[in-house]
């Protein structure tokens, strides 16, 4: 890189640029989302847009050079599977899941209440709710 | 400056844009000077042409507003 005592080296010019393009990205962000007229909202649109392939070039040209090693996330070993990897669709966070238990619960509750007093909810209307 | 119906919002961040978009240009302006890396150089010159662009477009978007 061999830069003097007052110059930036060129590895750190490129993070300060990518570092830039990061912060103009989201002020684009901010003024699309803020803005009415439909040929500023055009604009910063494509601004944004541009943004993103600058910081791509940026940070592919830092990446050649093995100035930015952003780090690969660790593979598993064998059987040995690291936490992250262990997780696995639990049904007990699923909405749908929480729903149909719900539903079954309501269902129960009804069904016992139908048989305890069978007779008093005969041809009723409130016997056609959900489920 | 007349800024038609553009919102005190667009115009505020038109300038700002504006602002940032001509620091950028000057920033990659002057880093491609002081690069070392010749193929940098290049990368850096295309993108302040870019960044001149952007800040020609945003001084018409508050021009031609009426």
């Amino acid at each position: 890189m061999g830069a003097s005592k007052n110059q930036l080296s060129d590895r750190d010019m490129l993070l300060d640029l990518l570092m830039t393009e990061k912060y103009m990205s989201q002020m684009y962000n901010t003024a699309l989302m803020e803005a009415t007229n439909s040929d500023v909202i055009d604009s910063f649109d494509e601004m944004q847009h541009d943004e993103h392939e600058n910081a791509r070039l940026l940070y592919n040209s830092m990446h050649d050079r093995g100035w930015y090693n952003a780090k690969q996330i660790e593979k598993p070993v064998g059987q040995q599977q690291s936490a992250l990897y262990s997780y696995q669709a639990n049904s007990s966070y699923a909405v749908t899941s929480g729903a149909k238990n719900f539903g079954n619960r309501l269902g129960n509750r009804r069904n016992s209440a139908m048989s305890s007093s069978t007779r008093r909810y005969e041809g009723s209307s409130t016997n056609t709710g959900l489920q | 400056m007349v800024y038609g119906d553009l919102t005190n919002k667009e115009i505020s961040y038109l300038q700002d844009a504006l602002e940032m978009e001509n620091l950028c240009l000057t920033k990659y302006s002057v880093y491609a000077d002081q690069c070392q890396d010749d193929e940098l150089k290049d990368i850096l010159f295309n993108i302040s042409k870019n960044k001149r662009q952007h800040a020609n477009e945003l001084k018409q978007l508050m021009r031609h507003q009426h």
